[in-house]
């Protein structure tokens, strides 16, 4: 996919240090960044710490954008790149909640293509968020962005095993809160 | 019933930033990418110490020696002044001082040092430069006396002769403290009072174990009972503790919180690993990493 013409003249113009440009480029992708950010934060505001974090950090290294891939994409794996960083970071601080079980639970079977259409974006978001960090990094990463299992590994460093614990943990935690709400609201 | 697809709704789901947002962005943006004509005034402007001291590094020195024991707060004070040749309504003041909460444990006499910086104004830059320094510190020393109690904490040696005799008067030091310990109420009393003393303030702390870590960098698990574990000395101190183990290639190979001292190698290799160990004292959380060999030697 190759970025628009729209995209390639703001990106022109920000490379020029174009503060109006640079505004444009935010006004255009902001929402849908901070969508992505709102995965991997516990609420609005961690995500827009990270959102801001992420923009910084596509302008100054604007430069190194290849125009043949999707600029999109390419921001969207800064933006990611940039949360797990600041997951890598506070893990550290959570000497606690890194004493986590990571035995190995039953596969959930959980159908992702199964999200009863009563629910709201906003309320699954709302699930997500109130995921424990460990699971909600190894959900994002393997369910959204598609990452295989040793990759998560290796992007949070933890053993695979510790990775296909949480996933299905993950799993759990959803089908708990997703289907008891399809079943109210039947 | 219908269904969607999970994926597909994450993926597309936006949602508008608050206001602020783009304003800090521009904020740090002026300090990192500074067009010609916002880069000053913007910086000027404000938003963080942290922005300020990056955005005008060019033109004042900082000096941030800091060192702290136990519950030690980091004061930092910024002072902008002109210099004596200016008329005393130019004088454009400036004071800011922050006092941090420490993260940091352990010995040292020394608690903190307390740099001032005195800023020349942009205009005057280039024409004084010989006439008048333009970074004055002044260091305050804050040295524990007793450790029976409490530690005594006082500070000296203001150079405030010397500060007046290069520029125009102090600006009365401002101490907003935001302190988590109880020391929050000591300093903000004392070091309120007599900026132009010499003892600037006192500082009380509370007693705290001094926990010595110490972590080999080779073991031998041959069961010759010589070294035979891996042994942290200082570990039964901790509070709490997590040592992980890596191989070289970044594989966990040993992971254990409150570990003790009981590790022999697990039959790994003999080779190089890399440890993390986090350790907890005092409630502030500490991290250490290296290297350690496991040589058995046959």
């Amino acid at each position: 996919m190759k970025s628009d013409k729209e995209d390639i003249d703001l990106i022109a113009g920000c490379l020029k240090n174009d503060r109006i440009c640079q505004q444009k480029l935010y006004n255009k992708y902001s929402g849908k960044m901070l969508g992505l950010c709102m995965r991997y934060a516990k609420n609005k505001e961690e995500a827009e710490d990270y959102m801001i974090e992420g923009f910084m950090k596509v302008f100054t290294s604007l430069n190194t954008f290849n125009r043949k891939s999707s600029f999109e994409t390419w921001m969207r794996s800064i933006m990611i790149h940039n949360a797990i960083s600041n997951y890598r970071k506070n893990v550290q601080n959570r000497l606690v909640d890194s004493m986590e079980d990571d035995s190995f639970i039953s596969e959930v079977d959980f159908p992702f293509d199964g999200i009863p259409a009563s629910l709201s974006s906003k309320e699954l978001m709302q699930i997500i968020q109130e995921m424990p960090e460990t699971l909600r990094y190894v959900l994002n990463l393997v369910a959204f962005e598609g990452l295989g299992y040793e990759q998560v590994a290796t992007e949070l460093s933890v053993t695979e095993t510790t990775v296909r614990a949480r996933m299905s943990k993950a799993k759990r935690w959803l089908s708990d809160r997703i289907f008891p709400i399809k079943d109210e609201k039947r | 019933m219908k269904t969607r697809d999970l994926n597909e709704i994450m993926k597309e789901y936006s949602e508008v930033p608050s206001e602020h947002c783009w304003s800090s962005l521009e904020q740090q943006l002026s300090v990192v990418l500074p067009t010609d004509s916002t880069g000053i005034s913007a910086s000027q402007q404000g938003g963080s110490l942290a922005t300020k001291i990056a955005a005008s590094s060019g033109k004042i020195i900082v000096l941030s020696s800091v060192s702290i024991v136990t519950a030690g707060a980091v004061l930092f004070s910024v002072l902008h002044k002109k210099p004596i040749s200016n008329s005393f309504e130019e004088i454009h003041r400036s004071t800011e001082t922050v006092a941090l909460v420490s993260d940091t444990t352990r010995t040292v006499d020394t608690l903190a040092t307390v740099n001032s910086f005195v800023e020349k104004p942009k205009t005057m830059q280039n024409q004084e430069q010989s006439a008048v320094p333009a970074v004055s510190v002044v260091p305050v020393q804050i040295q524990s006396q007793t450790p029976s109690i409490s530690q005594t904490v006082s500070s000296v040696n203001t150079h405030a002769e010397e500060v007046t005799s290069i520029s125009t008067p102090i600006p009365s030091a401002i101490v907003s403290s935001s302190t988590t310990s109880t020391t929050t109420s000591n300093i903000s009393q004392h070091s309120a009072v007599n900026q132009s003393d010499p003892v600037l303030s006192t500082i009380t702390l509370p007693e705290s174990k001094v926990v010595k870590i110490s972590i080999p960098n080779v073991f031998t698990p041959n069961q010759d009972g010589y070294n035979d574990l891996f042994v942290i000395s200082g570990i039964e101190q901790c509070d709490e503790s997590r040592l992980t183990i890596r191989s070289a290639s970044g594989r966990v190979v040993f992971d254990k919180m409150n570990y003790r001292n009981d590790w022999m190698g697990s039959d790994l290799p003999d080779g190089i690993y890399n440890y993390v160990f986090v350790y907890k004292t005092n409630g502030i959380t500490e991290k250490m990493s290296g290297k350690v060999v496991i040589e058995r030697g046959y």
